[in-house]
């Protein structure tokens, strides 16, 4: 009696393991689709035309992942959406991300997007002013402001220190977005990302010298990749699929700008093509350096921002565990496939 | 199918196929020649600008390497270093030397060599101490891979894209060791990348679509290539030709470029330089000739097509035309009309053909006529029969009524003659004594007429019977029938002494009473017309076309010519009933039977000397064991 029930339990597995093999349905064979939340650093433009590229072209799709993007903007912490879980991944400044972790939040960076920081400093092109050396005595619009453009004045105050440069010699004001004191001859020097603010001078016909903090040591990332460290530990395949797919994304992105701004033209808020296509060639050299890969870090650089944040007393003090705010293990994974 | 298509396609095949096939090779063998060359071409191309690239690169390298070998530079760069390290920058002997060093250096090396900016580097800091572009003069270049490698040997940073410059830039970079041999500054050069466009950009001149340019592993271009700028460093290329490239491969392909037009590209991956190099050239253009000589071959099959075509349609024409002509004269004839002409000239078959046509219509013309003429011919006769048949009907009908009438009066004329005989012959035997000599002689004449018209009647009656009451047709032996007529006429015979004799006789068919009958009157005849000289009579019979002609030949009187005709005719006597006896309708029997016999009967005679009498019957199917010859007479008295 007990053989047969065997039998019988085995037959039934048996033809139900058929029955779920030979189904042409390749849904069941395929997992689910698996929503993912990306918080992003600002609003819709090209500076996230690799996500868009992604989107558009299945990259996520084709690891079963469906891409939620929620929009930054003025006021919005992008590592709160995170540690609140409202987000699953988030574009963020890389000081942040150490900010974050000083205050012992779990953030982990995944890959550095911008591998070079758009911010600059920008002067009117007769105005003499070429180098930092310069700055002594003049009126520079890179101070105060929100989490936003925090890394104007970290920035510049960083480059100073590494100049050996007194800024007290600076008349340093807050940054005004709209550049009218800077248009007006008021201010001398302003803040600005090369990725938009310098777009707007120059069409607005003005011609500039820049002065780039990276040029004199100061190299910070720009927009990175992050996670909490809960989801890198208990999602690692999601999140492996989802920063293979975003790397694929941005490659196409800076492989075809024009292709990328058409696809950024479906979600971006300023919808001038011509603007947005000046805002991805602008962002094509802080992403694609012509060295390493796409999205690649390296310690030293993350040692060096913290240093720099240590030094401008941004972070009151070092962070222990410095290695762990970053992981190069989905970068490697990426390099790793052929 | 029809002539005229058929023949277009019969000369369409021969023309083509061969042509076809004499194009198809010289195509394939052109194609694979220019093919080849093109080929050759791109590959040389790939080589002669990747031994270019090099030689730049290492002369850049070593003319690099030789500024940074100058002591003075070395010992300027120090002084430099040491004032600089000493915080004494700002100083005139500072700015002395760093004149020195740009004047003497690095203005001659920009000039000589082909660097768009030479520096040196604090290889404390990685700090641009000095630079011909002073704008560069304080910016940090530490954790730059020229600076970082630089220090400990020359080194050349591959294509990446210098923020510092705003483009492009390949970097140089050489120690510059102190006396104790410790580096103490790096001497960097930003190569001039236009001098690697010009490379790439010296054609030929041959062509007008060629294009080299270099890609890097991150597949961005690394020169603007031909037909499109602000490339390099910005926009990636995801060719057919780049993928093989970077697959560290090396080859010849047709593919798509990054304008999407079809080329024939020539990849090769440079490991030293980790690029790959492409020259590509537009299909279109590389296999012009071959589309030419396609033009030329299509152009050849077309016009050749449409030769053997035309030729075909001539042709068909040439025949068709003709046939067509002769198809319409078919028709023409057909209907009837005879006169149709068809007026072909020359010497060819068809023409021979049409003059054929129009003999076969001439003579089918002529038959018509004389088909006419017959079927006229036989309707006359028909109308003749049918009035024959309508006439014989009525002779057979008038015959038949007279035979009737012939019987009918005979037998019954017979009674009352009887009677009329009976008894005048009565009045005679009992009123001879009582009537005078007249009466008697009267009487007698009565008698007698009455005899003689009995005697008529019974002839009149077996005249008539002859058909009427005629026995059936069998075979018989003729000398038996002979003899029983000699036997009727025994007594005559006895008489007369005649004599008849017989040749051997054949079998014939015959009703046999009325043979006798025949045989009987003739041989009668020759004795009762005998001349002085006892009666002599010979039967014979011979064979002549498919009847036996008897023969009966006499010694008599003979019959004079003139007779000839009115001898058979019933009751007709030549002699008076006192020379010969008789009713005179022997002779006309005769004739009736042999002719119910489907025989004739006819007579040679010459007065006084005799007469021979004919008559011939069919012989049917004659019995076997029956000859005849004419020495085996027989006698009979």
């Amino acid at each position: 009696m007990m053989d047969f029930s065997r039998y019988f339990i085995g037959m039934i597995c048996g033809l139900c393991l058929l029955a779920g093999c030979s189904s042409p349905d390749a849904e069941q064979s395929k997992p689910a689709i698996e929503p993912v939340r990306l918080q992003l650093k600002w609003v819709h433009q090209a500076q996230f035309a690799g996500f868009y590229m992604a989107v558009e072209n299945g990259c996520y799709e084709a690891e079963n992942l469906s891409v939620t993007f929620i929009e930054g903007g003025s006021g919005i912490d992008q590592a709160k959406a995170l540690i609140s879980g409202a987000a699953d991944f988030a574009v963020m400044a890389p000081e942040d991300i150490l900010i974050r972790r000083g205050q012992g939040d779990a953030i982990t960076a995944l890959a550095a997007i911008y591998r070079r920081s758009a911010t600059v400093l920008v002067a009117m092109a007769d105005s003499g002013i070429i180098r930092p050396q310069d700055l002594i005595g003049k009126t520079v619009a890179a101070g105060g402001g929100d989490g936003g453009v925090r890394d104007f004045d970290l920035q510049f105050r960083a480059m100073m220190k590494k100049l050996d440069l007194d800024i007290g010699k600076v008349t340093l004001v807050d940054y005004d977005s709209q550049y009218n004191g800077f248009y007006s001859g008021a201010i001398d020097v302003t803040a600005a990302y090369m990725t938009g603010g310098v777009i707007r001078m120059l069409n607005k016909g003005y011609a500039v010298n820049l002065i780039w903090p990276g040029d004199y040591g100061i190299n910070f990332y720009s927009d990175t990749l992050a996670a909490t460290q809960e989801t890198i530990a208990l999602r690692t395949d999601m999140a492996r699929r989802f920063v293979r797919a975003t790397l694929k994304g941005w490659h196409m992105a800076i492989g075809d700008p024009q292709a990328a701004v058409r696809v950024t033209m479906k979600y971006a808020r300023l919808t001038d093509e011509n603007l947005q296509l000046a805002m991805m060639e602008a962002l094509l050299p802080l992403v694609h350096t012509g060295e390493d890969s796409i999205g690649w870090m390296k310690k030293q650089d993350w040692r060096r921002m913290h240093r720099i944040l240590i030094e401008q007393n941004i972070l009151p003090r070092p962070i222990t565990d410095l290695d762990s705010v970053y992981t190069l293990d989905f970068l490697e994974n990426e390099k790793a496939a052929p | 199918m029809k002539l005229t298509p058929t023949l277009i396609l019969v000369f369409l095949l021969i023309s083509i196929l061969p042509i076809l096939l004499i194009s198809g090779i010289i195509f394939q063998t052109s194609r694979g020649v220019i093919e080849k060359e093109v080929v050759n071409h791109l590959v040389s191309t790939n080589l002669l600008k990747s031994t270019e690239i090099g030689k730049w690169i290492h002369q850049a390298t070593a003319m690099l390497e030789f500024m940074g070998g100058q002591p003075h530079l070395r010992h300027d760069a120090l002084n430099m270093l040491r004032r600089r390290a000493g915080g004494g920058d700002g100083g005139a002997d500072y700015q002395s030397i760093y004149r020195r060093i740009l004047n003497d250096c690095l203005t001659p090396g920009i000039t000589v060599g082909d660097f768009i900016e030479l520096m040196i580097v604090d290889v404390t800091d990685g700090r641009v101490i000095i630079s011909n572009d002073s704008r560069q003069e304080g910016k940090f270049f530490w954790d730059k891979p020229f600076f970082q490698a630089g220090r400990k040997a020359t080194f050349i940073q591959n294509i990446y894209y210098s923020m510092a410059l705003r483009q492009p830039a390949m970097t140089i970079a050489t120690p510059l060791v102190d006396d104790a041999g410790q580096t103490r500054a790096v001497l960097a050069g930003h190569v001039d990348l236009s001098k690697l466009s010009d490379i790439m950009e010296q054609r030929t001149g041959q062509t007008e679509t060629e294009d080299t340019y270099l890609v890097n592993t991150f597949n961005f271009f690394v020169t603007e290539p031909r037909f499109t700028s602000g490339v390099a460093l910005k926009k990636s290329i995801h060719t057919h030709g780049v993928t093989a490239a970077l697959a560290h491969g090396e080859g010849v392909d047709s593919y798509t470029d990054y304008r999407g037009t079809t080329v024939i590209g020539a990849y090769k991956w440079l490991p030293e330089w980790q690029l790959c190099i492409l020259t590509e050239i537009d299909q279109a253009e590389a296999l012009a000739p071959i589309e030419d000589l396609k033009t030329m071959i299509v152009g050849a099959v077309i016009g050749v097509t449409l030769c053997a075509m035309l030729i075909g349609w001539i042709s068909a024409v040439a025949i068709t035309t003709p046939v067509k002509q002769l198809v319409a004269a078919t028709e023409a004839v057909g209907r009837g009309d005879m006169d149709f002409r068809l007026n072909f000239g020359g010497k060819n078959e068809i023409a021979f053909l049409a003059r054929s046509f129009e003999k076969m219509t001439d003579q089918l013309k002529t038959t018509l006529v004389s088909k006419d003429v017959l079927l006229k011919e036989i309707e006359e006769r028909k109308q003749i029969e049918s009035r024959l048949k309508t006439v014989m009907a009525d002779l057979k009908r008038s015959n038949s009524e007279l035979e009737q009438f012939a019987y009918v009066a005979s037998h019954d004329l017979q009674e009352p003659l009887r009677m009329v005989s009976s008894y005048t012959q009565l009045l005679a035997e009992r009123y001879q004594d009582k009537l005078d000599e007249k009466a008697g002689k009267f009487i007698h004449y009565a008698v007698d007429g009455a005899a003689r018209m009995q005697k008529l009647i019974n002839d009149l009656l077996a005249f008539s019977r002859i058909t009427t009451r005629g026995g059936s047709f069998e075979f018989v032996s003729s000398e038996t029938v002979l003899n029983a007529a000699l036997q009727n006429l025994w007594m005559t015979l006895q008489t007369t002494g005649a004599m008849v004799t017989h040749s051997q006789l054949p079998q014939v068919r015959t009703d046999e009473s009325q043979l006798t009958q025949v045989f009987q009157n003739l041989i009668g005849n020759a004795i009762k017309f005998r001349s002085g000289d006892v009666a002599h009579a010979h039967v014979a019979a011979t064979c002549q076309n498919n009847h036996w002609v008897f023969s009966i030949k006499d010694n008599g009187i003979g019959i004079e010519d003139k007779y000839k005709k009115k001898i058979f005719v019933i009751f007709q006597r030549l002699h008076t009933r006192e020379e010969y006896p008789g009713t005179g309708i022997g002779l006309a029997l005769c004739k009736r039977i042999v002719e119910r016999h489907g025989g004739n009967i006819w007579f040679e005679s010459r007065p006084g000397q005799g007469t021979t009498f004919f008559f011939s019957l069919p012989k049917g199917e004659s019995k076997p064991g029956v000859t005849i010859g004419d020495n085996n007479d027989v006698r009979s008295t």
